[in-house]
């Protein structure tokens, strides 16, 4: 599937839940903005055999067997929008403990549930460090979920990447297709000739949030 | 995910998903022929869960505790009258399990929710990729739940899930898809409408596949407190398991 067909084949479902799933930007559902060109920014390979779609904000969401079992999601922000729910920016200057400990404080004030933060240490993110976090999480009827999120900021823009499941069975059973995933993550736009990548584009962030 | 993105997820959702999907709607789902090898004959009843809430004038939820023991205990009871009634496969219970097992059975339960759900978003969904994936129907809770219940004997588990709300501006119609995403976040379209919601599910104990799906949704029709109304939507949901005996074809067919 090309990326212009992923395109095409973007379900409505998304146009707000992408927004809100994981990212935690959003405490209230937002009206979803006119369809625009994805603004590339990066580029990722997503696991075989997954079903990806883009929302109407530009993100990226993928599932092997439906997203209320396990979610991957990918996106981009200019760095003043890095982190909306606290009103705070990214900065290339920054420690990745600094950019962490921001979105962790974005992710609590959006989702306004207690979210535990098992693991919170530096990594990779393609060619820039930053970090990676682990979360801990339960739904309504008491599953355990765990949610892991990589960060990075660069000096423009701040990626996230993240992957959420139920401990049972399905987090460790996928986490190496999302973890094979973070490794191929390339900034910038797909070059010419080559095939293959899916486009990381810049959110589309909701005019609300830019007040 | 934490309940709160959940429940707005779930209003996100509710906007954007189902549009044509309409209450009343039900659906089953079984195993592709050939994947299994022999119906199953024993059968580990997983206590049910049928939940019953209360729905406030400001669309928050109150579990009503003695209704939803009452609706459960009254599940597992009919189920088991229906089975030997049909006499399809032989029902254990699960009282021969630690209380950890039970336990451990408990979050099978909560992930099955979470398979049913997506396998009949999956099957609405206009993304072609999802209908493909549907298709497949190779959902699995995992191999793990075999070590939880291999004390039983059982060749598969049938899960019974429900969920029931309840308001005093009555029980109107709600889409299907409002009260999945509703079941799973706890948030639901329209003020002051009960709503209903029952699923079994068949997942094979030797392997923690799937075996059948069979679910049923609805507003007005459903009363899952009643147990007339809790019957009926039973039977009707056993309707469709795939491997029924002979006997009851032939009472089919009379």
């Amino acid at each position: 599937m090309t990326t212009n067909s992923y395109q095409r084949a973007a379900s409505t479902l998304w146009r707000v839940v992408g927004f809100v799933l994981i990212a935690g930007c959003a405490q209230t559902p937002q009206k979803a903005p006119a369809p625009t060109p994805l603004e590339p920014v990066a580029r990722i390979h997503t696991p075989e055999g997954w079903v990806q779609e883009r929302n109407a904000y530009h993100q990226l969401v993928a599932s092997r067997d439906g997203y209320f079992v396990q979610t991957i999601f990918v996106a981009a922000r200019t760095n003043p929008d890095a982190f909306p729910a606290i009103k705070k920016g990214a900065d290339p200057g920054m420690l990745p403990s600094q950019l962490a400990e921001l979105h962790i404080a974005n992710l609590k004030a959006s989702s306004g549930e207690r979210l535990e933060v098992v693991e919170n240490e530096p990594a990779e993110v393609g060619d820039l460090t930053g970090y990676r976090l682990q979360l801990r999480s339960f739904d309504g009827r008491g599953l355990e979920f765990r949610t892991i999120v990589y960060g990075a900021a660069d000096e423009h823009y701040f990626y996230r990447l993240a992957y959420n499941a139920p401990v049972l069975y399905f987090f460790d059973r996928d986490l190496p297709a999302f973890e094979a995933m973070v490794k191929t993550f390339q900034r910038g736009p797909v070059p010419p000739g080559e095939s293959g990548w899916v486009i990381v584009s810049l959110d589309l962030i909701p005019v609300e949030k830019k007040k | 995910m934490p309940p709160n993105l959940m429940r707005t997820v779930g209003a996100a959702l509710l906007t954007v998903w189902f549009p044509s999907v309409h209450a009343d709607s039900d659906f089953h789902m079984t195993v592709p022929p050939g994947r299994v090898k022999s119906p199953p004959h024993t059968v580990l009843l997983v206590h049910p869960e049928v939940v019953v809430k209360q729905l406030t004038t400001g669309n928050l939820e109150e579990t009503a505790q003695d209704w939803s023991r009452e609706a459960s205990e009254n599940a597992a009871r009919l189920v088991r009258a229906l089975v030997k009634k049909n006499g399809a496969f032989e029902v254990v219970d699960d009282s021969g399990l630690t209380p950890a097992d039970k336990v451990s059975l408990q979050q099978y339960s909560a992930l099955y929710v979470r398979l049913m759900a997506s396998i009949e978003i999956a099957r609405q969904s206009k993304n072609p990729a999802w209908k493909k994936r549907v298709r497949r129907f190779d959902y699995t809770v995992g191999p793990g739940i075999t070590e939880v219940a291999v004390r039983t004997h059982a060749d598969a588990a049938l899960f019974v899930v429900g969920t029931d709300h309840v308001s005093s501006a009555g029980r109107d119609a709600r889409t299907a898809g409002g009260i999945l995403i509703g079941i799973l976040t706890g948030v639901y379209m329209l003020p002051k409408a009960g709503t209903a919601f029952l699923s079994l599910g068949m997942v094979d104990l030797h392997s923690g596949d799937v075996l059948w799906v069979s679910s049923e949704y609805g507003g007005g029709g459903m009363n899952l407190r009643k147990e007339k109304s809790l019957n009926k939507v039973l039977t009707e949901l056993f309707e469709s398991y795939p491997w029924q005996p002979k006997s009851a074809d032939k009472d089919d067919n009379k």
